[in-house]
């Protein structure tokens, strides 16, 4: 199940990002934040703050990789982002650029010790 | 007592706020790699080289030659034909530093390299960057201003060591050794500066629509401005009609590429667009992050190395802006329609897509608009036609005594 968020110029005022998001194993919290943080821009570039929070007993994230896509026109961003670990947990991904309004879904996959991917998505609606 | 304007045409406040976010258009975006972006003796420079046809190999063609000022900085024509026959249709200049990528298959990543590559085309301008160094050298006016913003011209005398016609691709460019080449290139790339401060002049100017927005914004909504069709057509550009999935912000473009399945002019085999663009910007030394750039550290000059390029970008073409484009007929890349009822007509049933792989994006569906719809639409498109630059911006500067034989003024 996706879950869909909805970044319009009203939820932008409380800042537009997501907590409690899991991946589908429930192996792997995800919290990500747009920077600057009240909004995710439609063809503007800007950055993604990713925190990382394994669950216990689960090993811990050994890399992070993420992407957009929008699903219902076959095409994803047309630039290659490269998250920069920060921290044991947290990434920063730069230049992010969601060009068109629509929805996009986001992936975030955690690939743990043993090289396992673990994936969390959710859906943004760009007004 | 004064009678209140009142509104002639419901609109959804997200057509309101899709048109407030599109007007006024602001002043170009900072170009960190061109450090004469913003130098007004650069932009005298760029003006006298645009107008000037002896940058051309045959000496007959100059940048106005097909970005011609009376028609809106465009040529009227299909494709370009100077000294060959081009592939795509000729872009307005005005409104061009807004862009993110440059020419319709996104060959160029800034203005200042995008106005080197016409000049060295052999079916655009078929001139050579070391004959322009050469001409600007050996004309005293352009290498006065050449000298004051880059410094003492280079001593490119010596005619064996500086072959004329010399370009890559040439024997006589490769067989020059690579610091003089450098020499030339670095010339080369403060020209096309040059070029870029003047052009970053052209802006397109106020229209109907900015008027009414700045009228909306004032709180005195007026559609008088518009006139009635014109508003039922930003409401559906807005809205039913989907234009706004690729055409929005001030330029009414997202500066990107798209694939519309369009049929290949007169049969012609079909381009590759952003699929072909994006390896002549790789190898092109003019790029943000290349050795030419004033900032190929930037972050724009790291959003070059960061391109993506996917199937779907096989066939796809930038976005144009729609600013003035009653003004710029034909239309699409390669000229594909005379009309912008032709453009509708093709939006609204898409009957002449052609699907030449099954990587292609998806965005387009058939608008199945009524006859009155799409003049409303048309009626939008043309209330975007801004006022042009001044008479001194669109003419050849008095001191280079240019007669421009192309102008239609």
């Amino acid at each position: 199940m996706i879950r869909l968020l909805l970044c319009t110029t009203l939820l932008a005022i409380g800042g537009c990002g997501s907590q409690g998001l899991r991946t589908t194993d429930g192996q792997y919290g995800i919290t990500w934040t747009p920077q600057p943080p009240q909004v995710v821009p439609t063809n503007e570039y800007f950055d993604i703050v990713v925190q990382v929070e394994p669950a216990h007993g689960s090993l811990r994230g050994h890399d992070m990789v993420f992407d957009a896509t929008m699903p219902a026109h076959r095409h994803g961003m047309n630039v290659i982002v490269t998250p920069e670990q920060t921290g044991p947990d947290a990434w920063i991904v730069r230049d992010v650029l969601l060009h068109m309004p629509g929805e996009w879904v986001f992936d975030f996959d955690v690939i743990d010790d043993r090289g396992v991917l673990h994936r969390a998505r959710e859906a943004v609606v760009l007004k | 007592m004064a009678l209140l304007c009142q509104p002639s045409v419901d609109l959804d406040p997200a057509v309101i706020a899709f048109a407030r976010a599109a007007s006024p258009v602001p002043p170009p975006p900072a170009e960190p790699t061109n450090a004469l972006a913003d130098n007004p003796t650069a932009a005298t420079l760029g003006h006298m080289l645009f107008f000037d046809p002896a940058l051309s190999g045959r000496r007959d063609t100059s940048c106005a030659t097909c970005h011609d000022p009376a028609l809106a900085f465009t040529d009227g024509r299909a494709v370009a034909e100077a000294a060959g026959s081009g592939s795509f249709n000729t872009p307005t200049v005005l409104g061009a530093a807004h862009h993110r990528w440059l020419f319709w298959d996104g060959r160029a990543d800034s203005l200042w390299s995008q106005a080197l590559g016409p000049i060295e085309n052999p079916i655009e301008m078929d001139g050579s960057r070391l004959d322009a160094v050469r001409h600007v050298a050996e004309t005293p006016p352009l290498r006065s201003l050449y000298e004051s913003i880059a410094g003492p011209m280079p001593d490119i005398s010596d005619t064996v060591r500086f072959p004329s016609g010399a370009r890559p691709g040439t024997s006589s460019w490769e067989a020059m050794h690579p610091a003089d080449r450098q020499t030339i290139d670095t010339a080369f790339a403060t020209l096309g500066k040059a070029i870029a401060a003047y052009e970053r002049l052209l802006q397109p100017g106020e229209s109907d629509f900015d008027r009414w927005v700045a009228a909306v914004n004032a709180g005195t909504r007026d559609d008088d401005i518009l006139g009635e069709p014109a508003v039922r057509g930003l409401a559906l550009f807005a809205g039913a009609a989907g234009c706004r999935q690729c055409h929005f912000g001030p330029t009414l473009s997202d500066l990107e590429f798209h694939d519309l399945s369009l049929p290949p002019a007169d049969d012609a085999t079909p381009h590759p667009g952003r699929g072909a663009g994006y390896p002549l910007l790789r190898a092109s030394a003019f790029r943000a992050d290349g050795p030419h750039s004033d900032a190929p550290e930037s972050r724009k000059a790291r959003r070059t190395a960061a391109i993506r390029i996917g199937t779907e970008h096989w066939g796809a073409f930038k976005t144009p802006s729609l600013r003035n484009v009653a003004a710029t007929p034909p239309y699409m890349h390669a000229g594909n329609f005379e009309t912008l009822t032709d453009v509708l007509t093709f939006y609204n049933t898409l009957e002449q897509q052609v699907r030449r792989h099954h990587h292609a994006e998806d965005v387009l569906r058939p608008l199945d608009f009524s006859p009155a719809q799409l003049a409303d639409l048309e009626a939008f498109l043309s209330a975007l036609t801004g006022d042009p630059p001044s008479t001194l911006l669109r003419s050849p500067p008095p001191e280079t005594g240019i007669q421009n034989p192309e102008t239609h003024e």
